[in-house]
């Protein structure tokens, strides 16, 4: 590594150990105030300021997290813990994770297995997909309507082989909101990019979330991509490689 | 259940505090690396030890590497206690039961006790 990679790698690391500090205490003292039984003490309106608090903690440390997920995937130091993993768990898991995005919403949201994927492995590190997973669905839930969304979370076969000849699993997450603008599509999954940026906008965010995908695929030798009007909307499938088993077959 | 916490980071520990009281749990604090191996080294009645890495002068791995030489290592239930980002592997390869990342959560920390705790929670 040369000097000044080094220094940047130093100077990142440090950063994010400098902000993840300060936010433990924070984190701390909201969490015990709303989970403990001093929480009785609090009025509704104290407990649900506390929470909009604890929230906008997670949200930070997410993004401090996000930076360094880039850092790492730019540099090629993601490191993967990666074993057999039945699809069936995937999907079932990430589904009842991520159920309660929708809670007061009318949302419908599906967990679907194609049966010739029903009882297989795919070869992932569980956590990193989950966090593909988590990162599309909750884009799906931030542009589908409040009262009338759909949204759609599958596993199916891949027909052909993925960029390092293995065969693979789609998972793929499908919504009903407005769709991407054709225009908008090549960018999708580019670093710092953002469909809308102008300061009116509606959705937030730093524009890491679908590079951080598409470096967590590839990191797995799979690939990403964008599908229009599935149900209406937007679809992002990914493959992952089938288990090591179930290449053997 | 009686836990040892080492941070230098006072605001950490005042925070695990204010949660240990919260739920009945006794504990002791050391607020930097010498003075914690020292007590680790006097007292043997701690369930949990919740164990910083980074802190001036003398580190958590110094105190590992310390624990190790006097044969008091692997007796004890040692969790890291890190907002480092150096990977799971490595941290654990030195020999600690178990890693809790920074930012805490209060969940991580009734797991950890869960597992390692006697006689409650």
């Amino acid at each position: 590594m040369i000097e000044s990679d080094r220094a940047k790698e130093e100077f990142i690391m440090m950063v994010s150990h400098e902000l993840k500090t300060p936010i433990t205490p924070a984190k701390m003292y909201i969490e015990v105030l709303l989970n403990t039984k001093s929480s009785g003490e609090l009025t509704e309106k104290q407990r649900k300021a506390m929470a909009a608090v604890h929230s906008s903690i997670l949200k930070l440390e997410d993004l401090i997290n996000d930076v360094l997920d880039v850092y790492k995937l730019d540099v090629g130091k993601l490191s993967l813990k990666k074993k057999d993993e039945p699809v069936k768990e995937i999907v079932n898991k990430n589904f009842s994770e991520l159920k309660p995005l929708m809670m007061n919403k009318r949302i419908s949201f599906e967990g679907k297995i194609a049966p010739s994927v029903d009882g297989i492995t795919v070869l992932c590190d569980p956590k990193r997909i989950s966090q593909v997973i988590s990162n599309l669905v909750t884009n799906s839930v931030d542009f589908v309507p409040d009262n009338g969304g759909k949204i759609i979370l599958m596993a199916e076969p891949y027909d052909g082989k993925d960029i390092e000849g293995n065969h693979s699993v789609v998972f793929s997450v499908s919504d009903n909101g407005p769709g991407i603008p054709r225009d908008k599509v090549a960018n999708l999954f580019k670093k710092f990019y953002q469909i809308d940026t102008t300061l009116t906008r509606k959705h937030g965010g730093t524009g890491l979330g679908l590079a951080i995908c598409k470096g967590i695929v590839e990191a797995h030798g799979g690939k990403i991509w964008f599908d229009m009007d599935y149900i209406g909307g937007t679809r992002i499938g990914f493959t992952v490689p089938m288990g090591r088993e179930e290449e053997k077959r | 259940m009686k836990i040892l916490v080492i941070d230098d980071n006072k605001e950490i520990t005042d925070a695990v505090s204010f949660y240990f009281d919260s739920i009945d749990i006794s504990y002791v604090v050391a607020n930097d690396g010498r003075e914690g191996l020292q007590i680790i080294k006097e007292r043997n009645d701690f369930d949990l030890i919740l164990l910083d890495i980074a802190m001036p002068e003398f580190t958590g791995l110094d105190i590992v590497q310390e624990l190790k030489k006097d044969n008091l290592f692997s007796s004890k239930n040692i969790v890291f206690f890190t907002a480092s980002n150096i990977n799971e592997e490595e941290l654990l390869s030195h020999g600690a039961k178990g890693i809790i990342r920074k930012p805490i959560s209060i969940d991580e920390l009734s797991q950890a006790i869960a597992k390692f705790g006697r006689d409650r929670i």
